[in-house]
């Protein structure tokens, strides 16, 4: 890459404000923290919770509760929104809706919301298989390391990323990353960025992993492939780019042409939902294929999915909170701050 | 019907606005990705604006027409002939059952043209659009690009046939190899993300449309981390948490590299977008030529970005068209 030159003689009061684009806070009561209004673009709203970023996972059940009472007022000038973790966004027409408008009425949600600890939510229980290292993901990594760069910090010799991971938080080696993976229970948050994928995240914060993402990323994932961004834990739903640490791989998780029953009997390309719980078991890689012939083509595998599941808000609330819980995960927070401090950025 | 006798390097079937509703699914939004040539070449055969054409890339399509239609090719010129005789671009025009459509190869200006039909394009409707979503695998024909021997057939047409509309001299979209994009403010444009600096440079620089464009990302270049982002306390300060993109026309900057996202651009990241362009100028992203162009983000605000969306609504629309 070239050498940029800097702008010369920016003053730097004045440009805050030009590129201030908070359009309204509201203040943290004792349900959440602040709620930040954001000009996102000339037809697009995004609502941010809280000035500091934080992975909390019952700001994501609060948004969510917002976004489906925001779609039940059917405003005029709405087109859709993207609730995730920590934020929602939505796209309108400001030509028919003023942006101070669509703030007064989301306030007005915020304001007479329920507490989220009075929340049970209908959760399902999903467990996938998991390869970890794989031979195809290994193959997807070494493309990266060939065509696009060299030497990294998050690969090693072996074309693997796990070594990385542990040693950015603090742990002995991928081992410790496996037990991790394999012993944790993961919350959808919502679905993006490619088709079907969900967003998730570790429910107990004494194990809460957290990785840079690769610098460039990747132009190339396959599909299936299970990695890590931030303190985020995704699976590939297509292939696709991409830019995370990736562990391995797992069985499909979209359809389109919604063959097996799976997706066809419930009408839908996907197989997650909000509010899901994930959790992972380790087969070899032939185990693996095998779910893509019988999940693609024979169309005869069988998920393990337990539908019956729920999650009582106010308990998770109380347990994350408790003294041990918390002692712990500030116990292992400091660990991994430490070897931050010391571990190769991307 | 129209039998496809070369695919070319990427045409495939979109419409405006593409699939919306479904960014919360993880679905692109897909559409045309110059949606004022996919808009105005529908008003020329009688179609809505939502209806859906070819979308040829570059150039190298080649099909035969199996039936009479009244068509027009609109966007760039990328040297169409039937039956080897130029034709007028932004102007309706009969076709005969056996007639050889054949794209050459893109020029000097503009990337992206647009075959359109009397009556649409006859695929299924996925999810409420025609659109094809490469990376999803679906919309358009079978989710994927055109190829030799697909055939595809057209709607019923929405009216008369009228040959000879064109697009009035004063609607004609200007193309260019240096575009200048209206853009606004956000999501990550405070300076707790980028620098004061870095905005202004997001501003002022003239960027080169990287060799890598294409309808899921428009990579242009690099930024300079020395100076460009805030300090803040993550692994990199591109990353944040999982969040909402802005797209169509939000500016990524995926480490050092910015993005900006087109059509197929992703719903969801866990990248900074420090800008968006403005929605009535999307368009232009359509017709940018890769490793060769240029580009520069003009700043704006919401009232102007309104304003020209007003003149966009009414630009599409049989205003345009005489």
């Amino acid at each position: 890459m070239t050498t940029i030159p800097k702008p010369q003689g920016v003053n730097a009061y004045l440009t805050n404000k030009k590129y201030d684009n908070i359009l309204k806070v509201l203040p943290a009561t004792m349900e959440r923290v602040e709620i930040i209004f954001l000009q996102a673009g000339d037809g697009m709203l995004k609502i941010e919770y809280g000035f500091n970023e934080r992975m909390y996972i019952p700001d994501s059940m609060r948004i969510n509760a917002v976004d489906e009472l925001l779609q039940k007022k059917k405003i005029k000038g709405v087109i859709e929104t993207v609730p995730t973790l920590r934020a929602n966004q939505v796209w309108f027409d400001p030509t028919v809706l003023n942006i101070n408008k669509l703030i007064d009425e989301i306030t007005e949600i915020e304001d007479n919301l329920p507490p989220v600890a009075d929340l049970v939510l209908h959760s399902r229980q999903v467990r996938l298989p998991i390869a970890f290292e794989d031979n195809v993901t290994k193959d997807f990594i070494k493309y990266y390391v060939d065509h696009q760069r060299a030497e990294s910090p998050y690969i090693n010799e072996d074309y693997g990323n796990m070594d990385y991971v542990a040693q950015y938080n603090g742990l002995n080696g991928k081992q410790d990353i496996k037990d991790i993976v394999l012993n944790s229970t993961y919350y959808n948050s919502g679905h993006g960025f490619w088709p079907g994928g969900a967003f998730w995240w570790n429910m107990d914060p004494r194990v809460q992993l957290y990785v840079p993402k690769y610098n460039p990323p990747r132009m190339r994932t396959h599909e299936g492939a299970v990695g890590m961004g931030g303190p985020c834990l995704y699976i590939y739903s297509t292939p696709s780019g991409g830019g995370y640490q990736l562990f391995g791989r797992t069985i499909p998780i979209f359809q389109f042409s919604l063959k097996h029953p799976q997706y066809k009997d419930y009408d839908s390309p996907l197989l997650f939902r909000v509010a899901d719980r994930l959790s992972f078991y380790e087969v070899d890689e032939e185990e693996i294929l095998y779910g893509y012939e019988h999940i693609h083509n024979q169309t005869d595998y069988k998920y393990d999915i337990d539908y019956e599941g729920e999650i009582v808000v106010k308990d998770f609330i109380e347990w994350y909170h408790s003294p041990q819980i918390q002692e712990e995960a500030a116990a292992f927070k400091k660990k991994q701050a430490e070897a931050v401090a010391v571990t190769p950025k991307p | 019907m129209l039998k496809i006798l070369k695919g070319g390097i990427q045409s495939v079937v979109e419409d405006w606005p593409g699939r919306t509703g479904r960014l919360r699914d993880g679905m692109a939004l897909s559409g045309a990705m110059d949606n004022v040539a996919c808009q105005l070449g529908q008003l020329l055969v009688g179609n809505p604006i939502t209806e859906g054409g070819i979308e040829v890339t570059a150039g190298g399509f080649q099909a035969e027409f199996g039936e009479d239609a009244l068509i027009a090719i609109t966007g760039a010129d990328l040297g169409c002939t039937i039956n080897k005789q130029e034709v007028p671009l932004w102007k309706s025009f009969k076709v005969k059952k056996g007639d050889v459509i054949k794209f050459k190869m893109y020029k000097d200006v503009g990337f992206r043209a647009y075959i359109n039909v009397a009556g649409g394009i006859d695929v299924p409707k996925y999810l409420g659009s025609k659109s094809t979503c490469l990376f999803g695998a679906y919309g358009g024909l079978e989710g994927r690009v055109l190829k030799t021997d697909d055939v595809l057939k057209f709607g019923k047409p929405y009216g008369a046939l009228e040959e000879g509309k064109t697009v009035k001299q004063s609607a004609m979209p200007k193309y260019t190899n240096y575009w200048e994009l209206k853009a606004i403010n956000g999501p990550n444009s405070s300076p707790n993300y980028v620098t004061p600096e870095g905005m202004e440079w997001l501003f002022t620089n003239v960027f080169d449309v990287g060799d890598q464009a294409n309808r899921a990302g428009i990579y242009l270049g690099g930024v300079d981390e020395e100076w460009f982002f805030a300090a803040r306390d993550v692994g990199h300060p591109s990353n944040v948490i999982e969040h909402p993109y802005n797209v169509r026309g939000g500016l990524n900057v995926a480490a050092s590299t910015p993005i900006l996202f087109p059509s197929d651009g992703p719903s969801l990241g866990g990248y900074i977008c420090v800008l968006s362009v403005i929605q009535a100028e999307i368009w232009m992203m359509g017709q940018l030529i890769p490793g060769r162009d240029k580009i520069k983000f003009i700043q704006t605000t919401q009232e102007e970005a309104n304003e020209e969306r007003l003149k966009y609504y009414k630009w599409m629309s049989e205003d345009s068209i005489e």
